[in-house]
């Protein structure tokens, strides 16, 4: 976990703000985001990302759903915030494990951007970060699930070169359609899983530590 | 035995601290995503609050008729609301009588009808419209719901995804006897009719105890037999015809149910906090959301489904399986479909066991005189009879696919696919063992060579691309394709289609030389030409297929060469890395050899035909297309008396699709500047989608 609070500060190329989709309109033209690894110990900051993503996704999640992708891969959470208010607009929250013990796949869990500041390439950027940080850890493939009905998160996806791999019949609650993208990266994503060499060492696949250690640390030290 | 943990656990939760999540060794955190969580407002059903009307609702309470009619259509809706992929907690079971009822039962000494009550208490008056005739129906809703859920614990369909089954842990009265609730309702509906005759919801509350009555008896409908060129089952038919009526009466009366008075608590979330639960918090779902098209939809896919009474050949039954798959059917339907067709006892509609099944579908098709099924030989009969045994436990495993849904069909397709391409390599070296150690010779003239004509090997070869060929335009039907990957999926599925067009000349080459040598055995001509008319409806399909594939081909060349479709720069990826990731699917497949990447490319950087060119080619192209179809509509599959329409609608579907693609298509002087595509769905077919030039 040593990259942590490796920050990326970029400018966002803004669009025109519009008032009633952008209630910024009093903020300058320039919108200036901060991203950073998501820090474990930043309760704050995790009560913020969690506050987000209940707003906008549809599923409700549990803390223990945060618990499981959040202590287990840190390094695959990112932030986005308004540098001028130091508050939390977006975040993606990941995970990367062996699929079938054959594949290090990766899996986007949650993403979002509070409305006010969509339409500026924050989240293009959040997917990008998440996406570098597990390719460095070796993954072979990324996959996600989104609504048929999300014609923004699909657009933003295939734009990455995620394919629609599968329809899921009535994946969500509230009974929509969804479909499976993948984003292929190495040769092991394009080579069905039963004609693929079991994976060496699990490590590979991305896991940062085992599931208990990182737990206890983080009990000792957090009390989300 | 039961211990009281109540101290135990107060003492130990004391001491763990506020706002920290502790885990035990016991289970890993994956598992405890499925975890509830207290005080979570989305997730923790304690905290529902209920209003008055909720909480003071009163199961003994007089009801007027029109209440009752109103509790009655409102819950039988409900369980179609239900089915529609909702839960029994916010549908049937949110309803007050439904779960009151319940609870006694379940909680009841001997659960049995005497304990179906909404009250335990002396009813305060005489209350026979609640506790005669609105009970009737409680229950025979219930029992219809228990029918259900027990098809989606069968596993024909998915539990959750196509039905959800969880009745937080009620038993939804499995131990009480159809014939005594039906006793109920008739009771119920003599009541009424002496009672009420003059009041206008007596009919309608009769029509819904009718309809839960016929409900009580849909079992018998998945046993009855449809042996070959049985006698027509018009008894039974008529039956489901007169259960039609009522429903559509029913649904006609649809705009004054609408109106009636809704009873403030009736339904509530309250069973979601009173009752064992591991769901989160839903909201109820209305039962206004069903009109009774769904029921009507189900009462008519029953009917339909009978229509296989005309069967005559293996073939009528492939047609039939096909047909269900084409189109979208009540969930209800899929689950008894594949019970209907392939029974306990392993056989297709009770009549025949799967695997004579299969072999007469085989020898109807192809295999008619060959030695592999006709040879005395004890060590080939052998070899043959573990051959077969291998083929149909796979081909069931085909045979179930038909009744999923959509989504999952292709699914299903993908694993198949991987054994049958296995099963071609065992058909093709028993052959060649047959051929070779047994000198059964079964020949072909290929070229001017004399080749084994190979007929098992060819059936398996035929059905696996028939599979593949399905698999590629089903991510068509599904979406799965961006518009920049149009031109390399049809053009995959091109090399396929024109794989089965030779395997199936070759087959047709086969059956001509058997008829010439056969021409003075009279019953073996009648099988043969039988055999020939099959293979040439195979033909006209596959020929139409390939038609409007390079109808399209030419057509998203065009688009490309004009760059209003492009494949766009990806960060992490690229267009081979996208093929390849296509091409995963057959990886493995040994025949026909996969086409790799540089051979798309190769094609892409062919010379393209002229805008002249172009046009003329799509009218050839027009041409064979309305040929095969008109072909195809006047074959056996569009006309065995077995869903003819449906047949016929699907087939004109795909000259729709040539007329769109023909219309909307690129025109000469269109540019990427200017125009952009929109993928057109509705009213094309689903492997054609057809892409309309439109400004951007
Ligand atoms: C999906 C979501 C995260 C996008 O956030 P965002 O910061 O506005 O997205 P970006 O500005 O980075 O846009 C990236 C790309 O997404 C696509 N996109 C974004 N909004 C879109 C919209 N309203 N319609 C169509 N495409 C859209 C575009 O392709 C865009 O790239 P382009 O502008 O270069 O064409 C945001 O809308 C959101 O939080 N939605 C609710 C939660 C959600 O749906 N999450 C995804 C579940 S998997």
């Amino acid at each position: 976990m040593g990259q942590r609070n490796h920050l990326h500060h970029i400018k966002s190329a803004s669009q025109p703000l519009i008032q009633e989709s952008f209630p910024l309109n009093e903020h300058p033209a320039m919108v200036q985001i901060s991203y950073s690894q998501l820090d474990i110990h930043n309760e704050s900051d995790i009560k913020a990302l969690q506050t987000l993503i209940s707003v906008d996704l549809s599923e409700p999640y549990s803390i223990y759903v945060y618990k499981f992708f959040l202590n287990q891969w840190p390094n695959l959470c990112y932030i986005a915030r308004d540098a001028e208010t130091s508050q939390v607009i977006g975040t993606i929250v990941s995970k990367l494990e062996p699929h079938k013990g054959t594949r290090s796949r990766g899996y986007i869990g949650m993403l979002a951007v509070k409305t006010a500041y969509r339409g500026q390439g924050i989240a293009k950027k959040l997917v990008r970060l998440s996406i570098e940080e597990m390719i460095k850890s070796g993954a072979d493939e990324v996959m996600l699930e989104t609504e048929v009905v999300n014609a923004a998160a699909i657009r933003l996806y295939e734009n990455m070169g995620f394919l629609r791999s599968k329809r899921l019949f009535r994946y969500y609650m509230n009974q929509h359609d969804a479909f499976r993208l993948i984003l292929p990266l190495t040769e092991r994503s394009v080579v069905r899983s039963t004609f693929l060499e079991p994976l060496k060492d699990p490590a590979d696949a991305g896991k940062l530590k085992d599931d208990m250690d990182l737990l206890t640390a983080n009990l000792s030290t957090s009390s989300f | 035995m039961s211990t009281d943990i109540t101290q135990l656990l107060f003492a130990k939760a004391a001491k763990i601290p506020i706002d920290k999540v502790i885990k035990s060794p016991h289970f890993n955190l994956f598992e405890g995503t499925n975890a509830l969580e207290i005080g979570n407002a989305k997730l923790d059903t304690g905290s529902i609050t209920l209003t008055g009307e909720e909480l003071h609702f009163d199961c003994s309470q007089v009801r007027s008729l029109s209440e009752v009619l109103w509790i009655s259509d409102s819950l039988l809706r409900s369980v179609f609301t239900w089915l529609d992929n909702a839960s029994l907690s916010v549908t049937v079971l949110s309803n007050r009588y439904a779960e009151e009822l319940l609870m006694n039962y379940n909680t009841g000494k001997d659960k049995n009808l005497n304990s179906c009550l909404f009250y335990t208490s002396e009813s305060p008056t005489e209350n026979a419209l609640v506790d005669k005739v609105l009970r009737s129906v409680v229950l025979g809703t219930l029992a219809f719901c228990n029918l259900c859920a027990g098809l989606a614990h069968n596993g024909t369909v998915y539990e959750e995804e196509d039905i959800n089954p969880t009745a937080m842990n009620l038993d939804l009265l499995s131990l009480i006897d159809g014939a005594e609730i039906a006793r109920e309702i008739e009771w119920s509906i003599e009541y009424l009719k002496e009672n009420y005759e003059y009041h206008e919801d007596c009919d309608i509350l009769v029509q819904i105890l009718t309809i839960l009555l016929n409900f009580l008896d849909l079992t018998y409908f998945f046993g009855i037999k449809v042996a070959n060129g049985d006698k027509p089952l018009a008894f039974d038919i008529e039956i489901l015809k007169g259960l039609l009526k009522v429903c559509e009466s029913l649904r006609g009366q649809l705009d004054y149910l609408n109106k009636l008075p809704e009873i403030k608590g009736c339904y509530s979330m309250g069973i979601q906090k009173r009752l064992d639960n591991r769901a989160p918090i839903k909201a109820l779902v209305s039962y206004k959301q069903e009109d009774y098209t769904s029921l009507v939809t189900f009462v008519k896919d029953m009917i339909s489904m009978f229509e296989i009474q005309h069967r005559t050949e293996p073939s009528d039954v492939i047609n039939y399986v096909t047909n269900f798959s084409n189109y979208p059917h009540h969930v209800l339907s899929r689950a008894i479909f594949p019970i209907f067709l392939l029974r306990d006892d392993g056989s297709i509609l009770g009549s025949e066991n799967v695997k004579e099944f299969l072999v007469s579908e085989m020898v109807g098709f192809n295999c008619y005189g060959s030695g592999a099924f006709t040879s005395e030989n004890i060590i080939i009969k052998k070899k043959m009879d573990e051959f077969i045994n291998g083929l149909t436990m796979n081909y069931l495993e085909y045979l179930q696919s038909f009744n999923q849904n959509s989504c999952r069909q292709r699914q299903h397709l993908l694993k198949i696919v991987l054994s049958f391409d296995s099963l071609q390599v065992s058909a093709e070296s028993l052959e060649m063992e047959m051929e070779q150690t047994f000198l059964i010779k079964d020949n072909i003239n290929q070229n001017g060579h004399t080749v084994p004509a190979l007929p098992l090997t060819c059936w398996v070869y035929y059905k696996k691309l028939s599979i593949m060929i399905n698999i590629i335009f089903k991510g068509f039907h599904l979406q799965l394709y961006n518009t920049w990957e149009y031109l390399s999926m049809y053009w995959t599925v091109l090399n396929l289609i024109t794989n089965q067009l030779e395997i199936l000349q070759r087959i047709q080459k086969h059956i001509l030389t058997k008829l010439q040598a056969m021409k003075n055995h009279p019953q073996h001509v009648t099988k043969l030409r039988q055999s020939l008319g099959r293979v040439i409806n195979e033909l006209a399909y596959y020929r139409m297929l390939n038609s409007l594939t390079v109808l399209q081909i030419l057509n998203l060349r065009q688009l490309k060469s004009m760059k209003i479709i492009t494949v766009p720069e990806f960060p992490f990826s690229n267009e081979e890395k996208s093929f390849k990731f296509r091409q995963k699917s057959f990886k493995s497949i040994g025949v026909p050899p996969q086409p790799t990447f540089s051979d798309f490319q190769q094609f892409q950087g062919s010379k393209e035909p002229s805008f002249e060119e172009f046009k003329s080619q799509v009218n050839e192209l027009k041409k064979s297309i309305n040929e095969n179809i008109t072909t195809l509509l006047s074959s056996r599959s569009c006309n065995n008396g077995i869903n003819d329409k449906q047949c016929q609608d699907w087939t004109n579907l795909f000259k729709r699709s040539m007329v769109g693609i023909c219309l909307n298509g690129a025109k000469e002087g269109y540019n990427g500047q200017e125009y952009k595509v929109e993928v057109m769905r509705e009213g094309f077919h689903g492997f054609f989608p057809v892409l309309k030039c439109v400004k951007k």
